[in-house]
């Protein structure tokens, strides 16, 4: 659900890297915010938490048109996958408008990955939202590991096991390197908008 | 009421964290009251254009102050749009003190005080029981230690006060009574429902050779988990010394605070402790630290209208002092510690006890936060007893 701050005539939405520990999130946004420098706005807020961090910072999509003549702001999170993070995990999915799924490509984190999306579906159903309704994009990372003789799942196996049902848009990456790193964000930003765009026309029907 | 609230509720509804966001969001100016209902002193948040610039809960001030009302889950707020006049102490942004705080809580490192029953993974107590007893729930069950199931009909009892036993069991569906029996009658202490667990951590000390010390009855047809005793004494016995004395000490106040407990429905407990030959001890102010006694006594007290009333007597080797993720509701804050001449304390880091804590299974802790939380919901029951005034034994 997008904040509609009529104060700064903005819209703030909310997008956030999930997915198994160590799958790659905070390289993703790492990466974002070195190198999409213009669109970032504030600092990085890293916080320590095991085996994982979570951070946040403010992202402005340019380019990408505006609702109902309002800027938009966005709010790039990760959240941490271990269980015991509940309090944190809770607060940052609240009102969650668009999510990126960061898949580890490495075989040996094929049930990890099951795993955590089962765990996201399970998050978003006690919220009440409908995975198969938000904005999602699922991204395989670490694809460059292949060169270096890790074994990899194939890209067809993970779009079986993990996109099968769900069928959204699906990217390969390598987010140490920043490969596909701009192209999940650009197309997560372009399908929270494009849903925001819908829900609010909705909602302007709605009261008329 | 001042004229300035602009907006107010309940944090039961909306999270402090979600709270600060929206004030952020809006850039607005004022303060922040949080108010919990027997708490002396309400929480304030100070904000300017949407950031919190200072905070204080009585004397405790800046960011150990609004970390700490990260835990305040169940209390009501107010925001006053104000000017704002206090200090800047707090220098962190806005969503860093919302995510280390709420990660602070996941981690144990801030108490939650007032939990909501909404908030199934962690033990809750619920006092709308249909008795006037207080009912302690628990959280989910690992499976991976239930060995068996056993079923037990309405008011048949499970354990019997006095009979030696080890066995532990996790409460899977149904509800029972916790009963101290005394000679002057029989006391009902609390009644323990889903996720909670019957059988004392005590029994790992005495391995197969200790007393129940408390009778249990099935209050509804009950189905409990056998747990897998092996495997949680293999865990107990990795323990380091420091945290086996700790767990002794926990059981130790239990089996005193609910005796005590008992004596008060009795109606048999009206003596005050005799704290004349007693020193008052104040906790050192180091709050990274407990405290094991080397030698001597100390009397854990908290005071009624006429006077004191005794929880517990400590002696060597139990400890003192707060654990901020193991509140047992007495020393420092809900109780006074009154010690003989001869009292002196090795003080032990917290640092060491949280780390060996996070290490521990889940079902370990669980059992270890079941304790302190009977700690604390028996010592609420006496002080109840005492309050409404219903002594004397119940039928």
């Amino acid at each position: 659900m997008a904040i509609l701050n009529l104060k700064n005539n903005e819209i703030q939405c909310k997008i956030v890297y999930y997915g198994p520990g160590r799958s790659g999130k905070t390289t993703n946004l790492e990466f974002i915010h070195k190198h999409f420098t213009k669109q970032v706005a504030g600092k990085m807020i890293s916080i320590d938490t095991h085996g994982d961090r979570t951070l946040f910072f403010d992202f402005l999509p340019m380019g990408l048109g505006k609702i109902k003549g309002c800027d938009v702001k966005a709010q790039l999170y990760t959240v941490p996958g271990q269980v015991q993070y509940r309090a944190t995990r809770e607060l940052v999915l609240k009102g969650v408008d668009g999510i990126v799924f960061v898949a580890d490509s490495l075989k040996v984190r094929r049930e990890k990955n099951m795993m955590s999306l089962k765990d996201l579906h399970e998050n978003l159903k006690k919220m009440s939202i409908d995975i198969r309704r938000i904005p999602l994009v699922l991204q395989y990372n670490k694809r460059d590991l292949e060169k270096q003789g890790f074994p990899l799942m194939p890209l067809e196996k993970m779009e079986h096991e993990l996109n099968r049902q769900l069928k959204v848009p699906s990217l390969s990456a390598s987010a140490l390197t920043g490969a596909g790193v701009g192209k999940t964000l650009s197309q997560i930003m372009k399908l929270t908008l494009k849903y925001l765009q819908k829900e609010f026309h909705w909602a302007q029907d709605n009261s008329s | 009421m001042s004229a300035n609230i602009v907006l107010s509720g309940s944090l039961k509804f909306i999270g402090l964290g979600e709270l600060l966001q929206l004030l952020g969001g809006n850039a607005s100016t004022g303060t922040l009251t949080l108010t919990r209902e027997n708490c002396d002193h309400p929480g304030r948040i100070f904000i300017i254009d949407g950031n919190p610039i200072n905070s204080e809960i009585g004397n405790i001030k800046g960011l150990d102050a609004l970390n700490r009302l990260f835990g305040w889950v169940d209390a009501d707020y107010e925001f006053s749009n104000e000017s704002v006049s206090c200090e800047q102490v707090i220098k962190k942004s806005r969503m860093e003190i919302i995510l280390d705080a709420l990660r602070m809580v996941d981690d144990g490192e801030i108490q939650i005080v007032g939990e909501t029953p909404d908030n199934p993974e962690a033990a809750a107590v619920d006092d709308a029981d249909s008795s006037y007893l207080p009912v302690i729930k628990g959280p989910l069950i690992d499976y991976i230690y239930v060995v068996d199931e056993e079923e037990f009909s309405a008011g048949k009892e499970i354990v019997y006060q006095e009979k030696y036993g080890n066995w532990f069991w996790v409460i899977l569906e149904g509800k029972v009574e916790v009963i101290r029996l005394l000679p002057e009658g029989t006391a009902p202490i609390t009644r323990l429902a889903d996720g909670a667990f019957i059988g004392s951590i005590g029994s790992f000390m005495r391995k197969g050779s200790l007393q129940r010390s408390a009778t249990v009855v099935a209050v509804t047809d009950v189905q409990l988990g056998v747990m897998d005793y092996d495997l949680l004494f293999r865990e107990y016995s990795e323990l380091s010394a420091i945290w086996q004395s700790l767990l002794a000490s926990l059981d130790n106040r239990l089996r005193q605070v609910t005796t005590n407990c008992a004596k008060v429905i009795l109606n048999e407990y009206f003596a005050q402790p005799s704290i004349d030959s007693l020193n008052l001890w104040q906790c050192p102010e180091d709050e990274d630290s407990i405290y094991m006694i080397k030698s001597g006594e100390a009397v854990i007290v908290r005071g009624i209208e006429n006077g004191y009333i005794e929880l517990c007597a400590l002696e060597k080797n139990d400890m003192l002092g707060y654990i901020p993720f193991l509140n047992t509701s007495h020393e420092p804050h809900s109780a006074a510690v009154y010690v003989s001449q001869d009292f002196e304390y090795i003080p032990i880091e917290l640092t060491g006890i949280r780390k060996e804590y996070k290490r521990m299974s889940q079902t370990f802790k669980n059992l270890i936060k079941h304790t302190t939380i009977s700690v604390s919901v028996t010592t609420g029951r006496l002080f109840d007893v005492i309050k409404a005034g219903r002594f004397g034994p119940q039928s």
